[in-house]
């Protein structure tokens, strides 16, 4: 038991420290908080990210909070991802690896399967990628390289709670805080010409709000659903260079989109399940630094559909027969234009989950395969895989084991 | 609740993990829009003029200047006061010069006369408006002589002297002294550059060489004395044009140029400068021994209140307010390219952050005393546009924030 808990946080350690990092091109751009990080958790990502409507009593739902609900037990859950980019420009092929916490949760059941509060951080915006732009000197060649760093992540307070046995609904106040910096610098071949150095930081924070809604038709169908209020943050930019003896401090406004999702479960038999779930952001008219719209974004939506084959009831058959075995697919479009044209997303993904310290415990691992972008539409092209890991465990680990 | 603390804290800790040095991707400039934007712009001049401050003080100059050529004419004072002893009378009287070069460098020669000089002078003489040479030199033949000198390069000159003048020098009876002697010029067009005694090369300075005879030794002494004042006298009998705009020499002209650099926004951040200064060869006088090389100082009152004017004095210890320019193949004033970066980011930089409020600039030739020379320059109102004065700005234009 004890080795067990050891090797986790070893884990733990080592997937959260960026050996490398790198996140999406997509995500980058003028006027851009970084690449969207959706919410989905390990468990999910096995099946394509769908987790809108599927029940699961061992891990904390990071997409819909109103499942948290059916929880009797203290809960907590901690997902994990290692991911490797492969860029490739009509310039440059490259690579990046990134490797990073997808989110944290712990959920209290103040009334077993009625009523829960809990807590938890989750990334939004990722920001760990270093572009280069050559040839932008007038005068002179010049090379521009914007180093950009830096996370967007919600503090989420959960309230869920079921009024009914196949309802439940929660509300989720959160807090939105992050900080990016930018290494700017452009740097000329001719000695006639000086380089130039430039830093920005940002630190964006505010409060925002989601609603989240489940509900279970007969014993095969469920449906769930969230909507996330459009949210009003505060930019705080601090902008230096040694061109410009004063520090250029400014604040605004700015107003991440609305977010909606819905999403479909089937159980199909005892230990069949399928389900579908669409994410939607409107990018489009609800992104806006002090109300004004930004032009290279577009509304962004994700689809998933998966499913998964459930562990034997009978439970301590054998350990084949407690790990349940994931599958999916996932399409999507990017929120980010590149070259005038929408930049899609696709992939396939695999999962399995195994429980551990009898049954109280769940380890989940998930991998993801994908492209993104389209080397003659946007001029670019990624093909990334992922790798997911999250560890929850309930009530055994906040009681004393009975000896 | 131990074991919580710990994996929440261990998740806090590594949620923003530490950043390493990222791999650049180079996307292709037409598909990522650079951060900001590098601008090169064009300032031409809106104002300009001259003012004539005349008269130089030649004390410190190396060259003594003789002739005449176009409106500048020359002579020269020259004083010795080590003499041979009193009872000494001297056989043979000589004095010795050598030539620096000659303005412009014809073939020919320098006739003219040496007088004697009756008053006081000081080797800032040249610009004392009260003294006039006219006025203070002996015509009579007794003291006078005759000479020729060749207008060649780091040629040696031994010009006869009457042996009179060296009693006259000697006898300080009756409140007698001695002033030394004037070289005036007959016809020429042309002025010779004379080595004075502010030269380094011991070998080239002026002297006065006494053979006479030792009746002790019973032979023949040569003795040497060496020039212990002198000072060139220049006069300019023409006028500046004042449709032009001139820089010149040996009898002060300065040139201010006037920019409005309220065009470049105030958010550039500068990385290379050039200014353009174009030669009006009809009107320039044009000395080749004199190296084309000028100072540029920033005015720091307003051009309006020209002739009155103030240059800020920062550049005796700001290397950046220190402006050299020289000429290039196409006889235009240029910025020396090496230093481009440290004017443009420093000096001009300055002048965009309105940490200078003024952005003239006054123009005077790194030595005004040592030559003639005339360098007039394509003024703001010349018919054709691309001449006029004009300073290339190269600038990033930084945006307010990325984000």
């Amino acid at each position: 038991m004890k080795v067990n808990k050891i090797f986790l946080l070893v884990l733990v350690a080592i997937l959260s420290c960026r050996l490398i990092a790198g996140t999406s091109i997509f995500g980058y751009g003028s006027k851009l908080p970084g690449s969207y990080q959706y919410p989905y958790t390990t468990v999910a990502a096995g099946r394509g990210g769908v987790e809108m409507a599927i029940v699961d009593s061992m891990s904390l739902n990071q997409t819909n909070f109103a499942l948290w609900a059916v929880l009797s037990r203290t809960t907590i859950s901690l997902n994990l991802r290692f991911q490797g980019i492969s860029t490739k420009s009509n310039y440059q092929d490259m690579s990046s690896f990134d490797a990073s916490v997808r989110g944290g949760f712990f959920a209290i059941p103040l009334l077993k399967k009625k009523l829960v509060i809990g807590m938890g951080l989750i990334p939004q915006f990722k920001n760990d990628i270093g572009v280069k732009i050559m040839d932008i000197g007038f005068g002179a060649s010049a090379v521009q390289t914007v180093e950009t760093s830096g996370n967007i992540g919600d503090a989420k307070f959960i309230l869920s709670y079921a009024p009914f046995s196949n309802f439940s609904l929660a509300v989720v106040p959160s807090y939105t805080f992050g900080f990016i910096a930018d290494d700017i610098a452009i740097r000329y071949d001719d000695n006639a010409y000086g380089n130039i150095f430039i830093q920005n930081k940002f630190k964006i924070y505010g409060p925002g709000v989601g609603f989240y809604a489940f509900y279970q038709l007969g014993s095969k169908f469920a449906i769930g659903g969230k909507a996330i209020i459009p949210t009003k943050l505060t930019l705080y930019t601090e902008q230096m260079s040694l061109s410009k003896k004063e520090t250029v401090v400014e604040f605004r406004k700015v107003m991440l989109p609305q977010n909606i999702g819905i999403g479909i479960a089937y159980k199909i038999s005892n230990r069949w399940q399928a389900g579908l779930d669409l994410d939607y952001s409107n990018w489009k008219d609800d992104y806006k630094i002090e109300d004004v719209t930004i032009g290279d974004v577009t509304n962004s939506y994700r689809i998933g559909a998966g499913f998964e084959r459930l562990p034997e009831p009978r439970r301590f058959i054998s350990t084949v027969a407690d790990i349940t075995y994931r599958a999916g697919l996932f399409y999507g479009q990017l929120y980010k234009i590149a070259n005038t044209n929408y930049v899609s997303e696709y992939g396939i993904s695999f999962g399995i989950g195994v429980p551990i310290i009898r049954q109280n415990s769940h380890l989940d691992f998930a991998f993801e395969y994908g492209q993104r972008g389209n080397l003659s539409k946007n001029l670019l092209k990624e093909s990334f895989f992922r790798l997911y890991i999250s560890v929850s465990a309930n009530e055994l680990w906040f009681q004393r084991e009975e000896r | 609740m131990r074991k919580i603390s710990l994996l929440t804290i261990t998740y806090l800790a590594l949620f923003w993990a530490c950043k390493e040095a990222d791999p650049l991707v180079d996307p292709g400039k037409d598909i990522l829009d650079s951060y900001g934007e590098i601008c090169n712009d064009t300032l031409y001049a809106v104002a300009d003029t001259f003012l004539v401050k005349g008269k130089v003080n030649t004390a410190n100059s190396s060259k003594l200047l003789l002739g005449f050529y176009k409106d500048f004419e020359s002579r020269f004072l020259i004083k010795f006061d080590k003499f041979p002893a009193d009872t000494i009378a001297i056989d043979s009287l000589k004095m010795r010069l050598t030539s620096f070069s000659s303005f412009p460098q014809e073939a020919g020669s320098i006739r003219g006369k040496i007088y004697l000089v009756t008053n006081e002078w000081q080797e800032s003489v040249n610009s004392d408006v009260d003294w006039d040479y006219r006025d203070n030199i002996d015509y009579s033949p007794e003291t006078s002589a005759d000479f020729e000198m060749v207008s060649e390069d780091s040629a040696t000159f031994l010009i006869d002297l009457p042996t009179g003048l060296v009693d006259i020098w000697r006898d300080t009876t009756a409140g007698n002294r001695n002033f030394g002697l004037l070289f005036d010029y007959s016809e020429v067009q042309q002025i010779i550059e004379i080595t004075s005694s502010e030269t380094f090369n011991e070998n080239n300075l002026p002297k006065l060489i006494f053979i006479y005879r030792n009746t002790a030794l019973d032979s023949t002494v040569k003795d040497t004395s060496i020039a212990t004042m002198d000072a060139s006298v220049i006069e300019y009998n023409g006028t500046f044009n004042p449709e032009n705009v001139y820089i010149a020499a040996g009898y002060i002209v300065n040139a201010f140029i006037a920019f409005d650099f309220s065009l470049i926004p105030e958010n550039a951040i500068l990385s290379s400068v050039d200014l353009f200064l174009k030669q009006d060869s009809d009107n320039s006088i044009i000395n080749t021994n004199k190296g084309s090389s000028f100072y540029l100082r920033n005015v720091v009152t307003d051009y309006d209140q020209l002739p009155y004017y103030r240059i800020d004095s920062t550049f005796i210890t700001n290397l950046a307010y220190n402006v050299l320019l020289s000429e290039d193949d196409d006889k235009q004033l240029r910025v020396i390219n090496s230093i481009r970066p440290n004017i443009a980011q420093n000096f001009i930089q300055s002048i965009i952050n309105k940490d200078i409020k003024h952005g003239s600039f006054y123009l005077e030739y790194t030595n005004q005393a040592n030559e003639i020379s005339v360098y007039a320059i394509r003024h703001s109102a010349d018919p054709a546009i691309f001449i006029r004065p004009k300073i290339v700005v190269e600038y990033y234009l930084l945006p307010s924030s990325r984000i």
